[in-house]
C-alpha cells in the first residue's frame, strides 16, 4: 500500500534515520551533486562566457589599436602633402581618359627636343567606357606624325616616356625625315574605393615614395605652347582630371 | 553528561570507526567542493562584471567617428597607393622601344637610315652605306649590345644590293626576340 510522502512522513523518516550513517551520506551526497550540477549548469557557462569575453576585448583592442595607429597616420601626413600626392598619382595614372592631359605631353615633349608635330590623331573611343569598370588600366591611342631625325624621334619618345600621363610606344615607321608614331596614353586603375577604417592603412613603402618622387620629376614643368597642329578627331572630353571624391 | 555516569566503558566498534572517518571525509569533500563552487562562481561573476569592454566599445565608437569624418582623406591615401601599385606594374611591364631604337641608333656611325619601323618585338631596319667596313663595325657593336641584353636577340641581316650609280651598299637588318 502506498502511502503519500507528505511533510510528516519526510520529519519522521528524519528522526528515523538522522544519527545513521545513512543520513550523512546522503546529505553530502547530495552536496556533491549540488556542486557538480552548480559546476555543469553555473560555472562552466559562467567560464565560457568569460573566455568569449577575453577573446572579444583582445579584438576589440586590436581593432582599437589599428584604429589608432590609422589616426596618427592621418595626422603625420599634412594636407599638402597628401593633396600633393594625390595629384601626382592623378596626372601619373588618371581614372578616366585624360585628353588635355595628353595633348599637353605630346605637344611640351616636342617642344621640349625639338621635333615637330605634324598632325596627330587619337581614337575616342566609345564615351561610355571613359570610366572603366573594375580595377584595370586601359590606353589611349594616339597615333603621332613627326618631322625630325631617327635619333631626335627616339629623344622625344624616351621623353613622352618620362611625360605625364603614362604612355607606352607600340609603334614606330618612317624615314629620315618623318615618323609615323604609336604610343599608348594608360588610364584607369582603382575606381572605386571602399576602405573599412577599422582595416590598417597602406603605408608608403619607400620604394613607392621614390616612385613618387620620380613621378613629379616627369610632371610637365611648362604650360603648353599652342602650336598649329589639328587632332584628326578632336577631343570632346578635355579637361578630365577631375577628382574621383 | 550521560556518558560522564556511564559506568560501562563504551566501546567503540573499528568498523563504525572507519565509517565515521569516511563521513567526515566526504563532509570535508562535499562542503569544501561547494564553497570552491561558490568561490569561483562569485570570482568569474565578478570578472564578468568588471569586464573592461563597455569602455572599450566606447572607444572604438568613438575612434570609429572620428576616422569616419576623415575618410574622403583616408580615401586618397589608399587611392594613391592603389594607383602606385598599377604605376609600378606599369612601368615594369611597358615596352622599352625607345632606349632599345636609341642603343640602336647610336651605333650606327656614318650609316644613313632609308627606313625604319619597330614594335615591341621586333625592329626592321633598311639602312645605306658607302664603306662595307661600317656594316662589319655595325655588326659587331650590335651582337655586343644584343649580349648585355639591351637590345633583341636575334639579328639578321639581308638584302644587300650595290648601287653603283651613288657607289654605297643599302641592305636590311632585322631584329626580334625569337630565338
Amino acid at each position: 500500500m502506498n502511502r503519500p510522502l507528505n511533510l510528516r512522513t519526510l520529519t519522521i523518516y528524519y528522526y528515523r534515520y538522522k544519527d545513521t550513517p545513512y543520513f550523512a551520506f546522503g546529505a553530502f551526497g547530495l552536496v556533491l551533486v549540488i556542486s557538480f550540477l552548480l559546476v555543469v549548469f553555473l560555472v562552466i557557462p559562467q567560464i565560457q562566457q568569460f573566455v568569449s569575453l577575453q577573446r572579444e576585448i583582445e579584438s576589440v583592442e586590436a581593432t582599437i589599436s589599428t584604429m589608432e595607429s590609422n589616426r596618427e597616420y592621418l595626422q603625420s601626413i599634412s594636407e599638402a602633402k597628401e593633396q600633393e600626392q594625390s595629384e601626382i598619382v592623378r596626372f601619373a595614372l588618371p581614372i578616366i581618359k585624360d585628353y588635355a592631359g595628353i595633348y599637353t605631353a605630346i605637344v611640351t615633349t616636342a617642344s621640349q627636343t625639338g621635333v615637330s608635330l605634324a598632325n596627330f590623331q587619337y581614337e575616342v573611343g566609345s564615351l561610355n567606357e571613359s570610366v572603366l569598370e573594375g580595377n584595370v588600366v586601359g590606353e589611349v591611342r594616339v597615333t603621332l606624325s613627326v618631322s625630325g631625325s631617327p635619333t631626335r624621334i627616339t629623344e622625344y619618345l624616351k621623353k613622352l616616356e618620362e611625360t605625364l600621363p603614362l604612355s607606352t610606344v607600340t609603334f614606330i615607321a618612317g624615314d629620315n625625315l618623318t615618323s609615323q608614331l604609336e604610343v599608348a596614353f594608360l588610364y584607369g586603375g582603382e575606381q572605386l574605393i571602399q576602405i573599412d577604417p577599422k582595416q590598417p592603412l597602406p603605408r608608403l613603402s619607400a620604394e613607392k615614395q621614390a616612385l613618387l618622387g620620380t613621378l613629379s620629376s616627369y610632371r610637365p614643368q611648362v604650360e603648353p605652347v599652342f602650336v598649329q597642329s589639328t587632332p584628326s578627331t578632336s577631343s570632346a572630353e578635355s579637361g578630365f582630371s577631375q577628382s574621383p571624391f | 553528561m550521560n556518558n560522564g555516569i556511564n559506568l560501562v566503558v563504551k566501546r567503540v566498534e573499528p568498523q563504525a570507526a572507519l565509517l565515521q572517518k569516511r563521513i567526515k571525509l566526504l563532509r570535508i569533500i562535499a562542503l569544501s567542493g561547494l564553497g570552491l563552487v561558490t568561490l569561483v562562481s562569485i570570482v568569474l561573476f565578478i570578472m564578468i562584471i568588471a569586464s573592461p569592454l563597455p569602455n572599450l566599445r566606447e572607444k572604438e565608437s568613438n575612434l570609429f567617428t572620428s576616422l569616419n569624418q576623415e575618410n574622403s582623406k583616408i580615401q586618397r591615401v589608399v587611392f594613391v597607393d592603389k594607383q602606385l601599385d598599377h604605376i609600378q606594374n606599369i612601368l615594369a611591364t611597358r615596352t622599352k622601344l625607345p632606349a632599345v631604337l636609341s642603343d640602336v641608333l647610336t651605333s650606327m656611325s656614318g650609316i644613313r637610315i632609308v627606313t625604319y619601323s619597330s614594335t615591341p618585338k621586333a625592329i626592321e631596319m633598311t639602312l645605306e652605306t658607302t664603306q662595307l667596313s661600317q656594316i662589319e663595325s655595325l655588326l659587331n657593336t650590335l651582337t655586343v649590345l644584343s649580349e648585355q641584353g639591351k637590345i633583341f636577340s636575334t639579328i639578321v641581316v639581308s638584302d644587300l644590293n650595290v648601287s653603283p650609280s651613288s657607289n654605297s651598299y643599302q641592305f636590311r637588318v632585322s631584329m626580334t626576340n625569337d630565338v
